[in-house]
């Protein structure tokens, strides 16, 4: 579902990262762990296409995200580490703006919108301006408008930031049904028990370099994945 | 730790207009003198209207020995730039500024936080009163002479009357702040409270003349009313043209005293009104059936969204729209006189409609509304990048979203003129087309412009908005682009051998290869730079 090969992003002198290539099937929950710094963000954002990128490709479903941007785009959804959405629209606007982006149909983007805002208790925020939302509820907001467009693909940086613990209870839940329903997710987080609960495979990546990636059962053995982590990234 | 949160705030402003100094790329030498020579330009003009109006007040002032009014209105003006200028920007940053929680979270006294604040917009108010205090001194060494001792009185009072325009402000910006936590549609009153200023300082200014003829026959009469009515306008005139002493020491009273007081208020409150934009009543969202459209339509609608709820925005680049009102009102409900004077010649006829038409050409420059709407995106371009959306079909809604704007007020304003002015087919013709293109080329310029120097990491919509630097070299670029082909029409002998109808062909032309440069470079540059912020 998702293939980087080689990925190379360069800033003036620095690496920021550095020939990174790993391959996400679908079924599979990816994590992606690194200290601040490490090149988590940029491989993520250059994944989305928001960043180019100086050597390597990436491709989602097959199609490299340079020459086919826009149809790698409509087969994922992407969530921040920090969601700046438009301020100046409602919740239900800014839902129904994402509808209109995606030409999801009417009857679709209805049933859908009520049923992710339903689960993320945030059906009655919708009428309020983002402006006012905390940044849980922005949170929530963002990963409800990655969800109504049915990705395949789903890239989150640091998506349990924020979140309170029943919302970030039904995100794992719906991680897990994207998954079962042949979809891929690759997330970063610091939350190493999470990752540890909950993804298939796992990469470590240090100055922008992989350091180690597998299963969780290869990466971790029988330590406990603080343990690993700690140990690599010394 | 006052003059570091100074020095901070200041860096935000100076970095939100060198943009890509604060991104930590270098800007190239040629873009740092280019811009240096806007900075030039756009102070050379200022300069230059304000000079132009202050002589024709200051030869009759002076030949009639009331040096002390042209200070006092030299004053006048002053404030009321003062306060217009930096009235909103007041209400962003004491009220609404982003790091106020953070700020106060740290141990830092919340009398240090206001007063950063307070003496930042005092030194914008210093530089709204040099460009106002320079030229009026020039223009009355030129025409009188100004003595060394006037001189010091004159930065003396240039120095204090600043705070009072601090305390208005202030005032204003909290009744701003006030009414906006109040109410849903704060934009609105913001909208209000601004053209309200505008249309008053228009008025004045297209009033002056008037005002002299009632100064000359009541000068002493409106002496003693303003020393009553506006007494620091007075003490300002009087100080510098009496080189009194006590005269600035009671503008330094009056000045001086109600900034302190409202420094106690404001200190007292502080917390209090920051909170006033917090815990509003919520809206409780009824399920409803959603509206559907294209996507190119849900992007332009976000744009005109993102402009109405911005009234910075409105104002700053929506000016031209402003005018095409004020203009085709001006013409339709008040221009029997002068149409009546402008046609009592048929020969002039013409030529009076050409200029008609090409000042409707020339006001497109003052809207820029695609000027900022990159930056505008902010930290929210994530959305727009990782959607499948094309950088055509973004570009498209800020282009489509900027002319809709123009055309609002431009349709009624060529309506207006149409019923009024007796034109010919190819002279309405002409109305339609020149300024509708012309208003192609601006937004297109504007997109440039922002697209070769966005911002995307500000914190005040308002002071971004406002210290735009694609803003004020898209207006620059728009302005002198616009004028030139007319200025080499009517001051060489073109106008001889080419007829006005040949000329409206010409200028048709120059404007569609101007759409068309800027379009292939939009195309082809313009993406690859979109990709790359």
């Amino acid at each position: 579902m998702l293939k980087i090969e080689h990925l190379t992003k360069i800033y003036g002198d620095k690496r920021a990262v550095d020939d990174v290539t790993l391959t996400i099937a679908p079924g599979e929950i990816y994590g992606f762990i690194g200290h601040n710094g490490a090149g988590k963000t940029t491989t993520i954002k250059s994944c989305c296409g928001i960043l180019k990128f100086d050597e390597g490709n990436i491709y989602i479903d097959g199609l490299s995200i340079q020459d086919h941007p826009l149809e790698c785009k409509k087969k994922m959804a992407y969530i921040p580490d920090n969601p700046d959405l438009y301020d100046y629209l409602s919740g239900i606007q800014y839902l129904n703006f994402i509808a209109d982006i995606y030409q999801i149909e009417k009857d679709e983007r209805e049933r859908l919108i009520a049923y992710y805002s339903d689960l993320f208790e945030m059906t009655e925020n919708l009428a309020s301006p983002i402006s006012s939302y905390s940044h849980g509820m922005k949170q929530k907001l963002a990963i409800i408008s990655a969800l109504i467009h049915s990705p395949k693909l789903m890239i989150l940086d640091e998506p349990f930031v924020g979140l309170d613990p029943k919302a970030s209870h039904q995100l794992k839940a719906l991680m897990h049904e994207m998954c079962q329903k042949g979809g891929a997710i690759f997330f970063s987080t610091h939350v190493l028990e999470v990752a540890e609960k909950l993804c298939d495979k796992i990469a470590i990546i240090k100055n922008g370099r992989l350091i180690v990636q597998g299963t969780m059962e290869e990466v971790k053995g029988q330590s406990s994945l603080e343990d690993v982590f700690l140990e690599l990234v010394e | 730790m006052l003059k570091t949160l100074i020095v901070m705030r200041l860096k935000g402003l100076m970095n939100r207009f060198f943009s890509r100094l604060h991104q930590g790329k270098k800007m190239s030498i040629w873009k740092k003198i280019l811009i240096s020579l806007l900075f030039v330009y756009v102070l050379g003009c200022l300069f230059f209207s304000m000079g132009a109006l202050f002589y024709v007040l200051g030869e009759t002032l002076i030949r009639l020995h009331l040096d002390w009014m042209y200070f006092a209105l030299a004053a006048f003006v002053g404030i009321f730039t003062g306060i217009i200028g930096s009235m909103f920007v007041a209400s962003g940053v004491l009220f609404e500024a982003k790091d106020n929680e953070l700020l106060l979270s740290m141990p830092i006294p919340p009398k240090m936080i206001l007063l950063s604040r307070l003496l930042t917009l005092l030194i914008l108010e210093y530089m709204y009163s040099l460009l106002i205090m320079i030229p009026i001194a020039v223009v009355y060494q030129m025409l009188a002479s100004l003595s060394i001792l006037q001189w010091i009185y004159l930065i003396l009072g240039s120095l204090i009357y600043p705070f009072l325009c601090l305390s208005i402000i202030c005032l204003l910006g909290w009744i701003i702040a006030y009414i906006s936590s109040k109410i849903k549609y704060k934009a609105l009153v913001q909208i209000v409270f601004m053209v309200a200023f505008f249309l008053g300082y228009f008025y004045f200014y297209l009033s002056i003349q008037n005002y002299i003829g009632v100064l000359l026959e009541q000068g002493q009469n409106i002496a003693d009313t303003l020393s009553k009515a506006l007494p620091p306008i007075y003490y300002f005139g009087m100080s510098i043209a009496e080189s009194s002493f006590i005269q600035l020491m009671k503008l330094c009273a009056i000045c001086i005293i109600p900034f302190g007081i409202v420094y106690f208020v404001l200190l007292q409150n502080f917390e209090k009104i920051i909170m006033l934009q917090k815990g509003k009543a919520k809206v409780v969202y009824r399920q409803r059936s959603l509206k559907t459209s294209s996507l190119l339509s849900a992007l332009v609608k976000r744009e005109m969204k993102r402009f109405v709820s911005l009234p910075a925005y409105m104002f700053n680049c929506g000016l031209g729209t402003l005018f095409y009102f004020i203009l085709g009102g001006a013409i339709f409900f008040k221009g029997e006189a002068i149409i009546q004077l402008l046609f009592s010649d048929p020969s002039m006829v013409e030529h009076v409609i050409m200029m008609v038409i090409m000042i409707f050409t020339m006001m497109t420059s003052l809207n820029q509304m695609s000027a900022v709407s990159i930056s505008l995106e902010g930290n929210g371009l994530w959305i727009l990048k990782s959607s499948p959306v094309s950088e055509k079909a973004i570009f498209s809604s800020k282009i489509i979203a900027h002319i809709l704007v123009s055309m609002i007020g431009f349709g009624i304003g060529v309506i207006l003129t149409i019923l009024k002015l007796p034109m010919s087919i190819v002279e309405i013709l002409a109305l339609l087309i020149l300024p509708s293109l012309a208003s192609l080329w601006i937004a297109f310029c504007g997109l440039i412009w922002n697209l070769l120097i966005p911002n995307l990491t500000w914190t005040n919509a308002t002071l971004l908005i406002k210290q735009s630097g694609s803003v004020l070299g898209s207006t620059l670029m728009g302005m002198v682009s616009l004028i030139i082909v007319p200025l080499l029409y009517w001051f060489s002998d073109l106008k001889v051998i080419v007829s006005t109808s040949q000329f409206y062909l010409i200028y048709l032309v120059y404007l569609l290869l101007l759409c068309l440069l800027s379009y292939i470079y939009l195309k082809t540059r313009g993406v690859q730079k979109f990709k790359e912020i």
